[in-house]
Formats: structure tokens, C-alpha cells, sequence
């Protein structure tokens, strides 16, 4: 059983919603704001009224108080474009008992569920070394698309992460700017990976997710080890004492803090989840705390 | 200005990147599959960094190995300053490498060959003494003199080679006196085997200290003493007759297996049956051409075995009989035909005890109390009686006794020397008490006679109070050695086996002093004594021993001897002069299966009118040494201490 088929999740998640704040780049209707002007039920601003133009928009209260014609000028609401991006490369199969790439998916699904509630288009995809299975989700075909992303198998050799060429690549096919949510643990990505997302064409606004398990943060065991990259199968040997091992987990802390601040700094937005964690108090904080939408 | 003696020990640096190999292949590094290693990677390269030293730091216990194997390797290459110390010397090496330094010891080694290592350490040891070697059979031969340089001579020394000569040291030694000069201290070392030693015949003067190097077993001067081979024409062919004369020197008859090689092929085996007292035999061979090379081939674990057993050859009789008196005779036969030569006859159950009785049997073993007390019964007049009856020979039997200690009487008696009652427990024994006017307690425990002789005008009883085979007797091989030597005690009729070994209670019997005048006392002078000199160094003072204080006992204890060689005893007002001595005999080193060979060094120089002056000492090396090896072994000392620390910790902090 998929985990949106399990009883009272699409429940729980139909108590949310997705309220997007920035500008509407889409080109059709749809409820978000957007900066082009015309039809629509949101008055804009008014403007002096000029020949031609149709009476029925007239603001007359406001003509009559100054004693000139103002006509209503409404703002057009149109669809946003979201753009969610999920990391499926191996070091994402980690985590236990609810694996970092579990959770990736559960938080890509009801991203796109309660985008497609509204009218938004929605374009996800899941990327390793490059751009996989992307499409758009639509009310109808959300579940098909994630059964379809959820039954593929792992790739042999494990694949690596290569989020700059991802990104590069997922770009070049779609081109509207939007909202862009990038889901992945960053491990092996660096900082600088910040710097390209918030200066990717479509970025209108993102959103950084990053989703780490247990045994990224804390290395408790002391000893001899052989550690081996589950992606690069690249083998390190040290000798592990416990100040090595403080040293490591405050390396990681000191990682994920720096990954925030760059977020902001660009105007984005960064939610840290844990693998097993609540996973709806991490959505709603991720949909409220970051600032795009509100409870339904 | 620190210098290194032994900079060949440098090797041993190379022991420590094995050390750490080693550590690195010990770690047992357990393997883990994770995300990532990107920030293990960093913590690394960022911490550990890639200098050794780091990486030492990082285990202590392996620094602190290595730590100390470098200080131990530095020790061992004995760093030091110059300084001065010790007697400048000459030394005057002689190696004998006459016949008998051809002999193989047990170990397999030949006896020149350890004269050569042992000479080449000697002046290794000596790192700053000139030397002078002289090689030497019955003609002595000069190596080298005033050598300095060590390779150079120890290079001559291992040049040596074995002869077929016989050994002259009187002419060796004479060479050697004309070697030391005038002023300087000449020191003498003799490395041989001494079978042919006569110290009588050397003379040394008195400025001259010598070192003994004995080499070989000397508890068993035997040996090849001659070769000979002559030419021999008998009608109208040449054949050679091959001469090879072996000499025992051991106080003792012997009997040695000696084979003959010829031109490397074994020419014959026999078996040679020496007398004591530096009798010989000859071995003769015919050979139809003049031989290249002839060896004779003498083990000389041969001859401890054929020594234990002490096979006595010298009686008329070929075979010697024993009849073994006993329900259950089968312990008793296999110990007598374990003597080799014994024709044993053991009682039958359907032929009359008196028959037995009426034979001529030259041993018979008892294990019968009604059979023990009619020994005068017997034709045959020497007894081994196990556990006798009461009333035998005047025993009377107190409460049983079990187990206990033994105790080693002051006289042992030859035919028990050999003996191992070390582990001896008896079972269970009746408490005894001898008649002491003809019987003579060998060994007891608690009091209670183990083995006791009995001799009256006609008859020889060695008794055994306690049954061996319901006790833990080492049977298999003590009982053999007791009855073998009862045997020797049978066939020769006598009681003492005078074989006299030095620093070991020695024994006389009193029937060599039997010609002695009442009261006067018998002097045991050192034959060798010529060799010692005026200053004491090398005398053995003579020992004066009172022969009428045995009142009456076979054997009388005799002074220790610290010196191997020939003594002569003299009574005394006849010592001096050319007066024969009374009897002579040998004192043997301890034989070879407990030998501490050590050379029978010269004691302690009494240098008082000998004042050296600075010309003596000779430059040597004040060593560091000592405190390096110190430092190591607190080193290794901190090296458990953290280990322990460590496990401790482990254990503590559930890790």
C-alpha cells in the first residue's frame, strides 16, 4: 500500500491549504494574483476614466467624491507555477524506520495535493545524477505519477547527486518562472549549490527541504571504522574518538545552519525534516513558516 | 662526543615500519555503509592531517612501541663516550686441534669447531688486547703474533683445520711462554678438550694466567688418541694397515660404539669395551690403498647410555645368571634382562623350591618372606630381598608407616648414586630397625630404611623394604639402574664406584688405605700443580685426610675437589721426593647431562706485588646503554599502564 492510500492521510491533508502569495507568472486564469491587469474581481487601482471604455466599470462613488470619472482597473488572477524537485539518489534510501527518500515523497505528494487544489500547475520530477520523470501532476493523474515514481527500481550502481546538472537540465524544459520546491538531504552538494538555485530562471521564489535521518547527524559509535559513500562507494578510514565524533555532529549542525541562512538571504525559504519525524507538523511548517500559505 | 659500538644493530630500525604495518593490520576496522562521507572526509583531512607524526599521535600505544623500539635499537647500538678501563693484555690463544678434537658431541657439533667459535668470541670480548694464537696437535704451529686487527684473526682462527695427530701440550704451551714478552701480562687460554691433559708435564712460568677452555663433555675423556696407518707388503701386494687407538681416560670401564670411516664410507661398527684408567684399544683396519681420509665416529651419548648401564665386561664368565624368586616374577625379570647379558630364570609353580636353591645362580631377587629367611639355604650368595620378613637378618618391624620423605644418608652407596628418588612415594611400609652390627641403611624415609645393604662373610643382600610395584617408584627406569648396578657390585665384589667429580661429595673405600700405618693421615696433592704459580693463582693446596677416621665404614667422605685432573695420594712423610703415591685418581668435570660449562677460570688475581702502571689500561667505551634500556622499559612500563587505562575506560564508559 502507497502511503497516500493509507486511511486519513489525503483526510489530514485536506485540512490544509496552499495559499501562494507571490505574483502568478501562468498563463491562464486561476486564483493566484498576478501583476497583469484586466479582467478579474480584485480591484486593482482606478484609473481616469477614457473614451471608449466600458461604463459598467465606472467607480462611481469615487467620481462623484472627486467630481471626475474613475474607472476600475482589476488585477487578473492566473495560475502559479510550482515546480517540485526530489532527490532520489542513494544516500536518500537512509533512515530508519521511515527512510529519508519516504519522507521526500510523502512531503513531494501533498506539496503537489494541495497545489492542485487550487488552480496551479504542477511540475514534478526526482533527480539523481540527472532530471527523472518529469511531468505535470494534475488532480487526476497525482496518484498514477507517484505510484509510478514510487515502483522504480533502485539504479545499479547506486546513483549519485548531481543537483547542479539537475537543475541545469530541468530549466532548459520548462521556462515560467514559479514556486520551486527542491527536496534532498544537500550532503554531498556544498553550499555554492544555494548560490545556483536562487539564480535559476524559474526560481521565482523556492523553497530549500532538507531532509536528513539519524545517522547523518550523529555518529555515536567510537572505534576503528571503514566508512563507505553509499553513492561514490568511495571508502574513508579513521579511527573514530568521541571528540571526533562531537566534532562531526556540530560539522553537520554548522552545515544545515549555513544552508538556512543562504536561503534567506535569497529571499527562499528552508525547512529542516527529520526521517520519522511528525511529518504533518513539518508540512504545516513548511506551508505556514515559510511563509505561503495558511491552514485551510 | 657520543660514538656507537655496535652500528650493525641499526638494523633493528627497520623493525619499527613493520611495527606500524602491523599496528595498521591489526586495526580491525569495521565497515559501514553511510549517505555520505563528504564530512568525514573534511574532519579528517582538517584533524588528522597526513604527517606521521600525527597519525602516531593518534594511537599512543603504537607511538609508545615505536617509541620503545627506537630507544632499544639505539641501547643495542651501544652509544657511548671514550674512555679508559681495563688491563691491556696479550692473550695467547691455543687451540688443540689434535685427534680427539674430531669427536662429535651429543649436539652434533664438533669439538674444534666450539673451540674456534668459542676462541673468535673470546677475542671479541677483548675488543683492545693484542693476540697471539697457536694451533697445536703434537706439533705446536703460530698462527699469528701481536694481531690487532679482530677480522684478521678470527679469519686465521677459523682457518684451523683438524689432524690425525695426538695432542702435545707441554710443546704448545713452551711456544706460547717464548710469545710473552718482558713486562707485559701475557694471559694464556687453552681451548681443548683435555683428554690427554697431563698438567704434570706442562710447565708454565708463574707470570702467565690461564684461562681453561674446556670444550666438550669431559665428564667422558674418551676418545681417538692416535692414527696410524703403515704400509705393508706381503706377497708381492701393498696393503695399508689402519691403526686408530682409543684411550679412556674415565675412572670407569666403558663400553662405546665407535664406527671407522675410510675415504667417507663407514668401514666398520663395532662396539669397544675400554678399561679405566686411560687404558686403550685399537681399532685395525686393512685397506688396500693408502686412504685420503679416515675418521672414527664416537657419540658421546653412547657412551652415557653404555655408562647408566654400566655393562661390566671384565668378568671371566660371559653371561651373568639371575634367578628371580617370586610369585609374580614378571616386573623383577624385566628389569634384570633390561641390563643386557642377564640370562634371568624366574620361579615355576610345579618344580620344588629347593632345586632352585641347590643351582648355581650368580643374583638372585627375593620377593617371598618365607623364602628370605633361608638365604643360607642358597648356593648362590648375593640377594636382592624385597620387603623382608621380620627376623631377617636380625630386622625387627615397628608400626606401619606410609609415605614420607627421603633422606639421603651421608655415605650413598655407588649402586644407588645414579638413582632419582626424588619423586619416590611409598605406599605403605613397615617401620625397621636394623641390625646395625652388619647392616647399613642406603637411603630411609621418616626413619624407616628404604634400602639397606646387608653383608656378612658370605653373603651380599641389597634389601628393598617396601613393595616398588604398589608404589609410585619411577619403575621403568630406576629399578633397571638399581638392579643393573647390583649387578656390577656382584661381578666386581666391590661397593665403591671412586668415580670422583669436582665440587660433588666424593668417596673413598676404606680399603685403599688398608696398607696405611695406624694413625698416619694420607695427602692428596693436585698433579697438575706445576702449572700453577708462585702468586697462588692456580695452586690446589694439598688435602690432608685422616684414613683412620672411618672407624671401620666401607666408604670414607672424602675432601671436595674444585679442579678436574689427576691427584696423587701420598701417606703422609712419603709425599715428597720420587715416592710412588699410594693410588691415583681422576677428577672429572660433571658429566655432560648437567654440565654448566664454565672454563675452571683462574681465581681472583692477587696482584699485590704487581703494580701496572698507566701503560696497561687500555682505551674503552663508557656506555649509555644501561639508562637507554632503562628509559625503554619505562617506556614499554607506560605503554601496559595505558593500555589497561584504556580497557578500563572502555569497560567503564560502556563503549
Amino acid at each position: 500500500m502507497y502511503f497516500f492510500e493509507r486511511p486519513g492521510f489525503i483526510k489530514a491533508l485536506d485540512s490544509l491549504k496552499l495559499v501562494i502569495k507571490n505574483q502568478a507568472r501562468g498563463i491562464r486564469f486561476g486564483e493566484s494574483r498576478s501583476k497583469f491587469f484586466g479582467s478579474g474581481i480584485e480591484v486593482s487601482h482606478l484609473k481616469n476614466y477614457s473614451t471608449g471604455e466600458d461604463i459598467k466599470f465606472i467607480d462611481w462613488n469615487a467620481s462623484f467624491r472627486l467630481n471626475r470619472t474613475f474607472i476600475k482597473v482589476f488585477s487578473e488572477t492566473r495560475e502559479n507555477n510550482i515546480y517540485i524537485l526530489a532527490d532520489s539518489s542513494e544516500s536518500m534510501n537512509f533512515g530508519s524506520p521511515e527512510t529519508k527518500r519516504e519522507l521526500a515523497l510523502k512531503l513531494a505528494y501533498s506539496i503537489s495535493y494541495l497545489a492542485a487544489m487550487g488552480t496551479n500547475k504542477i511540475y514534478l520530477a526526482d533527480f539523481g545524477e540527472n532530471i527523472k520523470n518529469a511531468a505535470e501532476i494534475t488532480r487526476a493523474n497525482i496518484n498514477i505519477k507517484f505510484r509510478e515514481i514510487m515502483d522504480r527500481r533502485p539504479s545499479a550502481p547506486p546513483e549519485k547527486t548531481r543537483l547542479d546538472r539537475s537543475i541545469n537540465s530541468f530549466t532548459a524544459n520548462f521556462k515560467r518562472r514559479g514556486l520551486l520546491f527542491i527536496i534532498s538531504d544537500f550532503l554531498d552538494s556544498g553550499l555554492s549549490i544555494m548560490d545556483m538555485i536562487a539564480k535559476t530562471a524559474i526560481a521565482q521564489n523556492f523553497c530549500v527541504i532538507q531532509t536528513l535521518c539519524a545517522e547523518d547527524v550523529k555518529i555515536s559509535d567510537t572505534g576503528e571504522y571503514k566508512y563507505e559513500d553509499s553513492e561514490t562507494l568511495e571508502t574513508v578510514e579513521i579511527s573514530l574518538t568521541p571528540e571526533a565524533a562531537a566534532e562531526y555532529e556540530k560539522r553537520i549542525s554548522d552545515f544545515c545552519s549555513q544552508l538556512m541562512s543562504k536561503s534567506l538571504k535569497y529571499g527562499g525559504n528552508y525547512k529542516k525534516t527529520m526521517a520519522g519525524c511528525d511529518y504533518m507538523q513539518a508540512l504545516k511548517e513548511i506551508i505556514l513558516k515559510t511563509g505561503f500559505g495558511g491552514s485551510g | 662526543m657520543i660514538e656507537f659500538q655496535m652500528m650493525t644493530n641499526a638494523v633493528f630500525f627497520g623493525a619499527v615500519p613493520a611495527l606500524i604495518a602491523l599496528y595498521m593490520l591489526k586495526l580491525n576496522r569495521r565497515n559501514k555503509k553511510i549517505p555520505s562521507v563528504h564530512f568525514i572526509k573534511d574532519l579528517i583531512s582538517d584533524n588528522k592531517g597526513s604527517s606521521l607524526f600525527k597519525k602516531l599521535t593518534s594511537n599512543m600505544l603504537l607511538f609508545l612501541e615505536v617509541l620503545f623500539l627506537a630507544i632499544l635499537t639505539l641501547a643495542l647500538m651501544n652509544p657511548g663516550r671514550p674512555g679508559q678501563s681495563f688491563l691491556n693484555k696479550k692473550m695467547i690463544l691455543l687451540i688443540d686441534n689434535s685427534i680427539t678434537m674430531s669427536s662429535r658431541e651429543a649436539d652434533g657439533s664438533l669439538r674444534l669447531e666450539s673451540a674456534i667459535d668459542m676462541a673468535v668470541e673470546t677475542i671479541y670480548r677483548n675488543p683492545n688486547s693484542t693476540i697471539a694464537a697457536i694451533e697445536f696437535s703434537s706439533i705446536p704451529k703460530l698462527l699469528f703474533d701481536s694481531e690487532t686487527s679482530r677480522e684478521e684473526a678470527a679469519r686465521q682462527i677459523r682457518a684451523v683445520s683438524p689432524t690425525h695427530l695426538s695432542c702435545d701440550y707441554k710443546s704448545a704451551i713452551a711456544l706460547a711462554e717464548g710469545l710473552s714478552s718482558e713486562g707485559s701480562f701475557p694471559e694464556l687460554h687453552i681451548f681443548s678438550d683435555f683428554c690427554t691433559w697431563n698438567g704434570g708435564r706442562a710447565a708454565l712460568n708463574d707470570k702467565i694466567g690461564v684461562v681453561f677452555h674446556p670444550i666438550g663433555a669431559l665428564g667422558r675423556n674418551i676418545g681417538v688418541s692416535a692414527l696410524e696407518i703403515s704400509e705393508e707388503a706381503e706377497g708381492g701386494s701393498t696393503s695399508y694397515d689402519i691403526f686408530l687407538t682409543v684411550k679412556n681416560y674415565c675412572d670407569y670401564e666403558v663400553s662405546i660404539p665407535c664406527s671407522v670411516f675410510i675415504d667417507g664410507s663407514r668401514a666398520s661398527s663395532s662396539v669397544l669395551t675400554i678399561a679405566a684408567g686411560a687404558a686403550e684399544s685399537k681399532i685395525i683396519k686393512k685397506y688396500g690403498a693408502m686412504p685420503a681420509a679416515v675418521s672414527a665416529e664416537i657419540i658421546t651419548n653412547d657412551i652415557l647410555a653404555a655408562d647408566d648401564k654400566r655393562v661390566w665386561a671384565s668378568s671371566g664368565r660371559k653371561s651373568f645368571r639371575a634367578l628371580v624368586m617370586s610369585e609374580k616374577p614378571y616386573f623383577y625379570s624385566a628389569a634384570l634382562e633390561a641390563a643386557g647379558g642377564v640370562i634371568v630364570e624366574a620361579l615355576e609353580a610345579n618344580i620344588p623350591k629347593a632345586i632352585y636353591r641347590e643351582r648355581e645362580y650368580d643374583l638372585a631377587v627375593i620377593d617371598d618372606s618365607a623364602e628370605a629367611l633361608l638365604l643360607n639355604k642358597y648356593r648362590c650368595r648375593n640377594f636382592i630381598v624385597i620387603d623382608p620378613p621380620e627376623g631377617f637378618m636380625g630386622v625387627n618391624y615397628g608400626p606401619e608407616e606410609t609415605g614420607g620423605t627421603v633422606r639421603t644418608p651421608e655415605f650413598p652407596f655407588a649402586y644407588l648414586r645414579l638413582m632419582d628418588l626424588s619423586d619416590l612415594y611409598v605406599h605403605k611400609m613397615k617401620k625397621a630397625v636394623l641390625n646395625r652390627n652388619f647392616s647399613n641403611t642406603v637411603y630411609s624415609a621418616s626413619a624407616c630404611p628404604l634400602f639397606s645393604t646387608v653383608f656378612n662373610e658370605n653373603l651380599k643382600a641389597f634389601t628393598v623394604f617396601f613393595d616398588p610395584r604398589s608404589s609410585n617408584f619411577p619403575l621403568k627406569i630406576s629399578f633397571p639402574i638399581f638392579f643393573n648396578n647390583v649387578i656390577n657390585i656382584v661381578k666386581t665384589a666391590m661397593t665403591t664406584g671412586d668415580n670422583f667429580v669436582i665440587d660433588r661429595p666424593n668417596f673413598f673405600s676404606a680399603s685403599k688405605f688398608k696398607d696405611f700405618k695406624k694413625g698416619s693421615t694420607a695427602v692428596i696433592k693436585y698433579a697438575s700443580k706445576e702449572m700453577c704459580g708462585e702468586n697462588g693463582r692456580f695452586t690446589i693446596a694439598d688435602q690432608y685426610f685422616n684414613a683412620a677416621a672411618s672407624d671401620g665404614a666401607p666408604l670414607l667422605k672424602a675432601p671436595r675437589f674444585y679442579m678436574a685432573g689427576l691427584y696423587r695420594v701420598f701417606e703422609t712423610g712419603n709425599e715428597s721426593g720420587a715416592a710412588e703415591p699410594v693410588f691415583e685418581f681422576y677428577v672429572n668435570p660433571p658429566a655432560s647431562r648437567n654440565l654448566n660449562v664454565k672454563p675452571q677460570a683462574v681465581k681472583a688475581r692477587n696482584d699485590n706485588k704487581l703494580k701496572a702502571g698507566e701503560e696497561f689500561f687500555e682505551s674503552s667505551h663508557v656506555s649509555y646503554a644501561a639508562p637507554l634500556i632503562l628509559l625503554a622499559a619505562v617506556i614499554i612500563l607506560l605503554d601496559w599502564i595505558y593500555q589497561n587505562y584504556r580497557t578500563f575506560y572502555k569497560k567503564e564508559a560502556g563503549l
